[in-house]
């Protein structure tokens, strides 16, 4: 009896190495298809590589880690101690490599170890599993849609954040009055509002129950959990929770980016709430929640929250 | 492909630290509960219990050999999870794929 092969599968993409290699990882989140295979499912707001490790993160703040990274080199290869749903301890081992291919890039992902895949994590959605469920994925790859949202329309959305992030990223901010956000907490409450939004975005494109509410970006324990998993929790180094505002940032832009006109134009039930009072609680079209009120009035009133910490 | 409970079963028989251990012992070739249970930290009873479990799920069968069971191995569940395994690599790199044409075309 011989130890199982690895299981490699690989693919073209028609863009330089090392952009590739940049969207690869920079923008998991905005690919991995989360509500299936993810541990948090509906409540999954996103995936990163950060801090040596690939972990999801939930709409509460909540992680869960799938991955150590054993080595990473840039535009070439990463590989993993995958153990999603269980411990380090417990893994198998996938390598991601990235090769000059025909006007473009191979992607290479080996599987080694396959026989200790991860069940408990990825057993969990039982749907998938039916012998009809997947079909011949592999062939479709030329059939990706034309992108339909306008260029002009995620501009706006990558200016409000960098707007945002500029403003957090000049720092001076003094201690917050009673009972309201300091610095940190509006940093994390964007980044919960986008995990929010970033499960939206998955909901629709994996044809799964979208809605929306912003309890999560207001409750304490979870801007204490987000803030705390960022480790900079004095208000002297927001770096760390910058940065991980700026990852979960670029990837609601880039799942936005995939949605097509009637997936931005789907009316989804929005359950709002503004100092205390439910503001709405009603279906919106998702546009005018993720773009329009986005860049028009919460990206800019958190801006305006933090120039008022300054002293 | 077997259908989700049976695979869900074989991943449950195989999530046991201990039930793989004495899958990778039953690589050598076939082998009885004691010779199994020398090569593992764990009481012979209980080494009996995980091959139950194993048996149950098809991953190992046995035969009587005089006045004990040899216990061998059984590759065609395995060769399940790797088509499941596959086809979850298969899932994720197609969703890349897409990502990664859609961004192309919106660069200029």
């Amino acid at each position: 009896m011989t130890t199982p092969s690895p299981i490699i599968r690989s693919a073209h993409v028609p863009r330089p190495r090392e952009e590739t290699f940049e969207l690869f990882t920079a923008e998991i989140g905005s690919w991995w298809p989360l509500p299936t295979h993810g541990i948090f499912e509906a409540e999954a707001g996103g995936v990163f590589f950060d801090d040596g490790r690939l972990v999801e993160r939930s709409t509460d703040g909540r992680e869960s880690v799938w991955a150590e990274i054993v080595s990473w080199v840039d535009g070439e290869r990463i590989v993993l101690n995958w153990f999603p749903g269980r411990s380090a301890d417990d893994a198998s081992e996938v390598e991601f490599r990235f090769d000059d291919d025909d006007a473009g890039t191979r992607v290479t992902i080996e599987h080694r170890g396959w026989e200790r895949f991860g069940p408990d994590a990825f057993a969990r959605r039982r749907g998938y599993l039916g012998p009809n469920a997947w079909g011949s994925i592999l062939d479709n790859f030329g059939d990706a849609a034309e992108p339909k949202v306008p260029a002009e329309t995620l501009s706006r959305l990558i200016n409000g954040y960098d707007a945002f992030f500029a403003e957090a990223e000049k720092g001076g901010f003094g201690p917050a009055p009673d009972g309201e956000f300091g610095a940190a907490e509006v940093i994390a409450h964007i980044g919960l509002n986008d995990a929010a939004m970033a499960s939206v975005c998955q909901a629709l494109i994996h044809g799964t129950e979208p809605r929306f509410d912003n309890h999560r970006c207001h409750d304490a324990d979870a801007l204490a959990r987000w803030i705390d998993e960022a480790g900079s929790n004095e208000a002297s180094d927001l770096s760390g929770l910058i940065a991980k505002g700026r990852a979960i940032a670029r990837q609601v832009v880039g799942l936005v980016s995939r949605l097509n006109e009637q997936q931005l134009a789907a009316d989804v039930h929005c359950e709002m709430e503004h100092d205390g009072a439910i503001v709405l609680d009603d279906a919106r079209p998702w546009s005018a929640i993720v773009i329009d009120a986005q860049t028009g009035h919460h990206l800019p009133g958190h801006i305006g929250q933090l120039q008022d910490l300054r002293p | 492909m077997a259908d989700g409970s049976r695979l869900n079963d074989v991943l449950d028989a195989i999530g046991d630290p201990t039930r793989r251990q004495v899958l990778e012992i039953l690589r050598s070739g076939e082998q009885s509960v004691r010779e199994i249970t020398d090569q593992t930290s764990v009481s012979q009873p209980a080494v009996s219990q995980h091959l139950s479990v194993l048996r149950d799920v098809g991953l190992v069968t046995s035969r009587p050999d005089g006045r004990r069971n040899l216990y061998r191995i059984e590759p065609a569940p395995l060769d399940e999870i790797r088509v499941w395994v596959e086809s979850f690599w298969d899932t994720a790199l197609a969703a890349f794929v897409e990502h990664a044409n859609k961004a192309a075309k919106e660069t200029p």
